[in-house]
């Protein structure tokens, strides 16, 4: 498999029936042998100097390797094999062909579309190539300079941040320290009275009790509470009054607490 | 129309993997779908009926990946997902009460009530739980293209090429997308943008006429594409590659220049579910207790350090108008400058994950509201196009072949191909292998044995479900990494046993009532997709 146009992945399946064959083909020289990964270089392109190969030694316990190939837009396969002492290669398996990108613009122009050197640098450039040195630049820098301002970006991130919202708002560095307060009002009156609090009508639950939460600030709050009998006609008002006052000391130099929520 | 000087083609990817977990009351991923629901399609289609509903001229690409078009449109889902914002809708009236004396959060706490309020009745009233019926009428209105992908997502480039492999994910998602939409695909967003040569061929066997591909895709095509990424190539195969612009991609993209990391813009991180008391936003949480995001965030960016100040709904909004119109200035220059230079109106392509509006840049569905009606009336320069309605106007283009890519970080294979996930492409590969095999092997057919049909076709979900990129990225990105593992182990696990149980005759109908019921997706699967003719098996 194709990583990008300069480096290549293989994985492989030796059974230890196909390495006992080599062995016994090789009999004495089989000490010392080698793991080899030897890929096959294969110019399609007649204005390109000849394939031929290169051997990469393997550990032998590895069932995959990433390597390096000499050149973008070229096509390779490689074999898994065994290298005996007498510079044997015994081959054990085959791969498909990859063909690896291009990783500047092409050289083949098309005369039907053409445009001079100069014009297409400046199309290039102005589609994400520029900054790059301009029209003096070679093709393979302006495709290296493409890919580098590329890769500032965020890209297809997206799940991984649909993902992130299980772990949480990344935390200040250092010690920290948070307090805050809430006030839970509570009670409870004939289920079919009528309840306000601070002005505001409150559903109660069918037994007549009723919650409600709310986050202190520093200050004083006054809560009138209120319930007026069904018929209208007894009223109760109970008013607590809430004082919040928050002081806070620090032993070394930082920003007050924010106010939080 | 007619006027304009160029286009602009903005494109919304809209994926995710296919969670789906019935036999678990409570699944913490499927909150990726819920949380993209109320905070991204939801708000889109509500500014993309506000826009048609004003008159508003404006085309929009939008993919709609067949396993999300396959959540959308299941009940199960539906279901949990009403159940999901009537408990929003539960803490966002709690929340207006406890912020009664906070005079800085309370008109937060009354709008997120009147969103999630507006949520439930979009999903629930005017579109009866089916989001897709939306987008599917705004299609048939003539605004949106709407793309299809590859079946699962799967990144094609990692597949050794094989055609077959490819036409299991590409030709399952036509068909699919026939049964939600109701007329073949006209394009497709290559998942992960990945291109390879040859795939044009595949796309070409699906009725597909264009695809798109990262910058560098169209700009090393062979021959040079004399017009750059400012207008589409045609491959030889007929279908057309649109390249992504990277000029107007960076200004949403991009982490450091970007618009949506503006100080008035919404805080990611600042979520009641982290903020507030444990015992108070326990019963909102999932059944292991861990706190989460619950979609009611109070802060606004601020700035780059921790102190965060309150969000102001107002100025956002301003903010986001100003940078629709930053964004419509400057591509008007932009047109201005290629159209000389070309000779022809260029197309500018812009295509951005979908999710990052709403979810991620919490303002993003309001700045594409805006730039489409100031596209439509501020200016003549540029009009927005879709893909098709500009091949239609010029059908005349170069022929050459794109350069393999994808829009992932370095721009080809790494993000899927590491040391994080490269143990999966043998599982993978060797899965679609057996799967080519049975399907050659019935090709033509089960001879009416109706439980083998079932498992063939079961086999075929278990290799797609497998090959959903997303796996070997959540891997790659290291954050719940558990999950993706454990998913490519059960479909890979499920294949095999179904392929051995095949075999031998003895296919389990329990266990495959089970997996059927379960890994659901594609109702109306062809195994056959799979079956290599004698020509391709020879080569």
């Amino acid at each position: 498999m194709v990583r990008d146009p300069h480096w290549v992945h293989a994985y492989w399946e030796v059974t230890p029936a196909a390495i006992d064959r080599v062995r016994s083909r090789a009999g004495d020289l089989w000490d010392n042998h080698k793991w080899l990964l030897r890929v096959q270089i294969h110019t399609d392109d007649a204005s390109r100097p000849p394939g031929g190969h290169f051997d990469i030694e393997l550990n032998p316990a590895a069932r995959n390797w990433y390597f390096q190939v000499p050149q973008s837009d070229c096509s390779y396969d490689a074999m898994i094999g065994i290298l005996t002492r007498d510079g044997t290669f015994h081959p054990l398996a085959r791969s498909n062909r990859v063909r690896t990108p291009r990783a500047s613009m092409s050289g083949v122009l098309d005369e039907e579309w053409a445009s001079t050197e100069e014009e297409f640098k400046q199309i290039y450039s102005l589609s994400g190539g520029h900054g790059a040195g301009g029209a003096s630049a070679s093709s393979a820098e302006l495709g290296e300079s493409l890919l580098e301002r590329q890769r500032e970006g965020w890209f297809s991130g997206m799940l991984g941040s649909m993902g992130s919202g299980a772990l949480g708002a990344p935390r200040q560095r250092g010690f920290w320290f948070q307090v805050n307060t809430e006030l839970v009002v509570y009670g409870a009156t004939e289920p079919d009275a009528r309840l306000t609090v601070q002005g505001r009508p409150i559903q109660l639950r069918p037994d007549g009790t009723f919650t409600l939460r709310f986050q202190l600030p520093d200050g004083a709050q006054e809560i009138p509470c209120v319930a007026t009998s069904a018929d209208g006609l007894s009223e109760r008002t109970i008013t607590p009054v809430v004082r919040r006052q928050t002081t806070s000391a620090e032993r070394e130099p930082s920003s007050a607490q924010e106010p939080e929520i | 129309m007619g006027m304009e000087k160029g286009y602009l083609c903005l494109v919304l990817h809209a994926h995710l993997p296919y969670v789906r977990h019935p036999e678990h009351e409570d699944f913490l991923e499927e909150d990726w779908l819920f949380e993209a629901l109320t905070e991204t399609y939801i708000p889109l289609v509500r500014v993309f009926e506000r826009l048609l509903n004003d008159g508003i001229h404006f085309r929009l690409t939008m993919s709609i990946t067949p396993p999300l078009a396959g959540m959308l449109s299941d009940g199960v889902l539906q279901e949990r997902y009403l159940r999901h914002i009537e408990k929003l809708i539960d803490l966002s009236e709690r929340e207006m009460e406890r912020t009664r004396w906070l005079p800085e959060f309370h008109p937060l706490a009354v709008h997120y009530n009147r969103l999630f309020k507006e949520a439930r009745e979009t999903f629930e009233d005017r579109y009866h739980r089916n989001l897709l019926s939306a987008f599917r009428s705004f299609q048939d209105a003539g605004a949106l293209d709407i793309l299809t992908c590859g079946s699962t997502h799967g990144f094609l480039p990692l597949m050794l090429g094989n055609r077959t492999w490819w036409r299991g994910q590409i030709v399952t998602a036509a068909r699919d997308y026939q049964r939600h939409f109701g007329r073949p695909p006209k394009g497709i967003w290559l998942p992960e943008c990945g291109y390879e040569e040859g795939l044009e061929d595949v796309l070409r066997e699906a009725g597909i006429k264009y695809f798109f591909t990262d910058t560098h895709g169209i700009l090393h095509a062979s021959p040079r594409p004399k017009y750059g990424v400012f207008a589409p190539i045609l491959t030889r195969a007929g279908v057309a590659a649109f390249g992504r612009d990277l000029e107007s991609s960076k200004s949403v993209w991009s982490a450091k220049e970007g618009y949506p990391g503006d100080s008035n813009y919404r805080e990611f991180y600042r979520d009641v579910g982290w903020d507030l008391d444990y015992d108070y936003v326990r019963p909102y949480l999932h059944k292991d207790g861990n706190r989460c995001n619950l979609g009611i965030k109070y802060y606004r960016i601020t700035g780059p350090g921790t102190h965060k100040e309150p969000y102001n709904f107002d100025w956002a909004r301003e903010q986001a108008a100003v940078h629709a119109g930053n964004f419509m200035f400057n591509r008007e220059r932009q047109v201005e400058h290629l159209h000389a230079l070309l000779g022809r109106a260029p197309i500018i392509v812009s295509p951005y994950d979908a999710e990052l509006f709403g979810h991620w840049w919490y303002e993003g569905p309001q700045w594409i509201d805006f730039l489409l009606r100031k596209i439509a009336y501020d200016q003549k320069t540029i009009s927005t196009i879709t893909p098709w309605e500009y091949l239609d106007r010029h059908p005349v283009n170069q022929v050459a072949t794109p350069s393999a890519s994808s829009w992932g970080y370095k721009g080809y294979a790494e993000v899927w191909l590491s040391g994080a996930n490269d143990w999966i492409y043998p599982h993978l590969h060797a899965a679609a292998e057996r799967m080519v095999e049975l399907a050659s092997r019935y090709r033509s057919g089960t001879g009416g044995n109706a439980l083998l049909d079932r498992a063939l076709r079961q086999a075929v979900r278990e290799l797609l479900l497998a090959q959903s990129s997303d796996w070997a990225f959540i891997m790659k990105m290291g954050t719940m990494v558990s999950y993706a593992v454990q998913r490519t182990r059960e479909h890979i696990s499920n294949f095999n046993k179904l392929y051995h149980d095949i075999l031998s005759n003895r296919i389990d109908e329990w266990w495959l009532s089970t997996i059927e019921g379960k890994n659901n997706i594609f109702p109306e699967i062809d195994y056959t997709v799979y079956a290599e003719s004698g020509q391709e098996a020879r080569s």
